[in-house]
């Protein structure tokens, strides 16, 4: 019987079989596929820190040691993981110190076990575009220009995400796409972040990049209401990664040549770029599983997982917006059910495990609340110095304005205003202003002296020393995790001016100005 | 009288085109608002400057979530059917099939077909070539560490963007022209094919299926190996820990705090 009509006994035991109509219609053709249902379980899953939405902190525990396969800021609240692009622009940024295998063997796992099955199934950014591609306006279809177009994401992968942090390895970090295109970061990472009133500090920060990346983001957005995953298809990197594994990929999409006779259905019915069936631009959507007349295509993979639409032989019927996942008409093995429900019932495990972890188990170390506010004596913690021995404190600079930058060198806007706002305090202020700047106490395996030798001016009065074990002193001026931080401590160590975030010397210079009139 | 499918296809068509213009509207209205706050002074952003422009968009953000919903219910109470699928047949494939069906051409119809496959090859390299002279200049460039000295990164990093992305879109276009001359010769050489089969009521050749099946498994399980070795050298190398450390500590910018 149809999926789209509904079966009724008469009074003289015929039956009639009458179309489904109206909202019954609707949610036949719009009920979630198992598709959906794995994309929704995938967005949760990699997104289990729901409470970082509410407290306003990222989850900064060891989890992050993991990369989730699909696009998903590290600095969204919720994000229970590591983005891979991040990880892999970070990691080439650092090549001076030390190889990426790490992440480059990462890529290669997932592109080996799901090639771009993620983009279709596990990238919360790939359902995002989904979703919003349902809203009801004229689509503009694909053509040979998309096509062409859909290269560009090659580009844009070694431009930005290969060339540029490997350029500036070494002096400054710099991961070109997180930081100039993407909007994963912008709507989850910054979205995140600044829709939380906690977080009201962090507006303060924003400029001419935030606005760039805005704005870049509203027509991202725009665009995937008119063209479907607008941005996975002309603009993401990580989906030009992994389509590159497609053809090897154990997850996928497999097409039965001997069955095959070229209608081109399959190709007309792909919303997507390709050429051939499970081609580099290929998703696994499974639509063309639907209208192949002589059930061609098949998914690649565990029949546990998703059962091709052919089992033991016999061929399956057609059914208008089938689920692809299924294998309609054709009832499934016993073994296979049992296996299909052991392993339902451990990925829901998996994730109320999760969600267990994230939320209620791990406790996110709070900042300190003591002495982190202006017009309160700055706490006085003992760091370390570089360039000399000995060690350095808040109070060790009494009678004298201080200026105390939080840094990191991996942080490229605490390296940017080292360059550019910092010096100038030095020349226009001379001893009257003592600049203590503090690098985290993590080092990433460099040798601290020698980079900041190398990439900082060393003429402008700088005294550098290093935070204690986890960032006592950063935690206890509100740092939770975002860099740099800059206070000001008058002569008598009050702090009269703290900002999370960058800092301009304008800014700096009008406070120690009143300072120095004081 | 029940509506026809043409008429609720008509219908569907104009609220979609409605709620194009309104999307549309709400995007240009969104980055308006941005560039307002931004050019408003020094450290623009804030609740307050949010909320007002916001406030402004009032009627914006419920005539576009109203369009989304809206379109739900026109689904619901005047469904249309779904597009009949069109079939994309990939035109080499065609031209091959019918190659194999038309069987020897004469030497003027072979001549012209000689001349096409001539044609799709000089396309390509053509296009390689220019290709690779468009990238000489951005590459050069883009090699010239002296370029990236990161003393104003976002600076360095737009003048590489001027040079290196014209050279890509020129360089997209012209492999679109040539897609689009190859189809052209494609067709023309399909044409032929066409032409033999209708005159001569060829018989169809045995297609000889000579694929040599590419060895997947031992490039899976070697791709499977050394992703197993590189991981287990990241963990002992540091670089590991080093994807812990940044994923903790949000560099601002990074996410577009700047």
């Amino acid at each position: 019987m149809k999926k789209d009509a509904t079966l009724n006994m008469n009074n003289d035991n015929t039956e009639t079989i009458k179309p489904k109509t109206g909202l019954r219609k609707w949610w036949a053709e719009h009920k979630p596929t198992k598709r959906r249902i794995i994309q929704l379980y995938a967005a949760l899953l990699t997104n289990a820190n729901l409470k970082g939405f509410g407290n306003g902190y990222i989850y900064i525990g060891d989890a992050k040691f993991a990369c989730v396969p699909g696009m998903n800021c590290y600095s969204c609240p919720a994000a229970a993981g590591s983005c891979p692009l991040g990880a892999l622009q970070n990691a080439l940024n650092a090549t001076n110190t030390k190889l990426p295998y790490y992440i480059f063997g990462i890529l290669l796992l997932y592109g080996f076990l799901f090639g771009r099955w993620i983009c279709g199934f596990l990238c919360p950014f790939g359902l995002i575009q989904d979703l919003i591609y349902k809203i009801k306006t004229p689509k503009l279809k694909k053509n040979r220009f998309t096509r062409i177009a859909s290269y560009l994401k090659y580009i844009i992968l070694v431009v930005f995400v290969i060339i540029i942090p490997l350029l500036y390895s070494g002096k400054m970090p710099l991961p070109g796409f997180c930081k100039y295109i993407c909007p994963s970061g912008t709507l989850l990472g910054a979205g995140g972040l600044l829709t939380n009133i906690k977080n009201e500090n962090l507006l303060a920060m924003l400029g001419p990049l935030f606005t760039w990346k805005f704005l870049l983001l509203v027509v991202f957005l725009v665009g995937m209401v008119f063209i479907y995953r607008f941005f996975c298809r002309f603009f993401c990197p990580l989906g030009a990664i992994y389509g590159l594994f497609n053809k090897i990929s154990l997850l996928g999409m497999n097409l039965n040549k001997s069955k095959c006779v070229d209608c081109g259905l399959c190709i007309g019915e792909c919303l997507m770029d390709v050429k051939k069936v499970g081609d580099h631009e290929c998703i696994s959507c499974g639509r063309c599983v639907n209208v192949c007349p002589t059930n061609a295509i098949t998914y690649k993979g565990p029949k546990i997982l998703l059962a091709p639409n052919e089992v033991g032989g016999q061929p399956a019927t057609k059914k208008p917006n089938a689920d692809p996942c299924d294998a309609p008409g054709t009832p499934l093995p016993k073994k296979t059910k049992i296996a299909r429900l052991v392993v339902a019932i451990t990925m829901l495990a998996v994730l109320a495990g999760s969600l267990v972890y994230y939320n209620v188990i791990h406790k996110d170390p709070a900042p300190v609340e003591s002495g982190g506010e202006v017009g309160n004596l700055c706490p006085d913690y003992e760091m370390p110095l570089y360039f000399e021995d000995g060690t350095i404190k808040p109070s060790d600079s009494r009678g004298k304005i201080t200026v105390v930058n939080f840094w990191y060198i991996y942080c490229s806007a605490c390296v940017h205003e080292l360059k550019t706002e910092f010096p100038d305090l030095h020349t226009n202020y001379g001893d009257d202003v003592e600049i203590v700047v503090v690098h985290s106490y993590e080092e990433f395996g460099e040798d601290i002296p020698t980079w900041i030798n190398k990439n900082l001016p060393t003429d402008a009065g700088f005294v550098h020393c290093r935070d204690g074990e986890d960032d006592p002193f950063f935690k206890s001026l509100g740092g939770t995790s975002a860099w740099p931080i800059t206070i000001i401590l008058d002569e008598e160590g009050v702090i009269q001016y703290k900002m999370i975030g960058s800092t301009t010397y304008e800014e700096m210079s009008e406070v120690i100005n009143k300072l120095l009139a004081d | 009288m029940p509506m026809t499918q043409d008429k609720i296809k008509k219908i569907h068509l104009i609220y979609g085109c409605i709620t194009a213009l309104i999307v549309i509207a709400f995007g240009v209205a969104m980055m308006v608002s941005c560039l307002d706050i931004y050019n408003s002074g020094p450290r623009p952003y804030s609740r307050e400057s949010i909320g007002a422009k916001l406030s402004e968009m009032a009627v914006l953000i419920w005539l576009s979530a109203g369009a989304v919903v809206g379109g739900v219910v026109l689904s619901i109470l005047l469904p249309a059917d779904k597009e009949k699928t069109k079939a994309v047949r990939d035109e080499q494939i065609t031209m091959q099939k019918l190659a194999a069906k038309a069987g020897t051409p004469t030497d003027t119809e072979a001549a012209s077909i000689r001349k096409e496959k001539t044609l799709r090859k000089v396309f390509p390299a053509v296009t390689a070539v220019l290709f690779a002279a468009l990238l000489i200049y951005p590459g050069i460039y883009l090699f010239n560490t002296n370029n990236f000295s990161g003393v104003d990164p976002t600076a360095e990093i737009l003048a590489a963007s001027l040079i290196v992305m014209p050279a890509a879109v020129i360089g997209l276009a012209l492999c679109y022209l040539c897609t689009v001359l190859t189809s052209a010769s494609l067709k023309r050489e399909t044409a032929i094919y066409k032409q033999i089969i209708a005159e001569r009521k060829a018989q169809p050749v045995a297609e000889e299926v000579n694929e040599k099946p590419m060895p997947i498994n031992i490039i899976r399980w070697a791709v499977f190996g050394v992703a197993v070795v590189f991981i287990v050298i990241g963990i002992f190398n540091g670089s590991a820990q080093d994807v812990l450390t940044k994923a903790v500590k949000i560099c601002t910018e990074c996410i577009g705090l700047g």
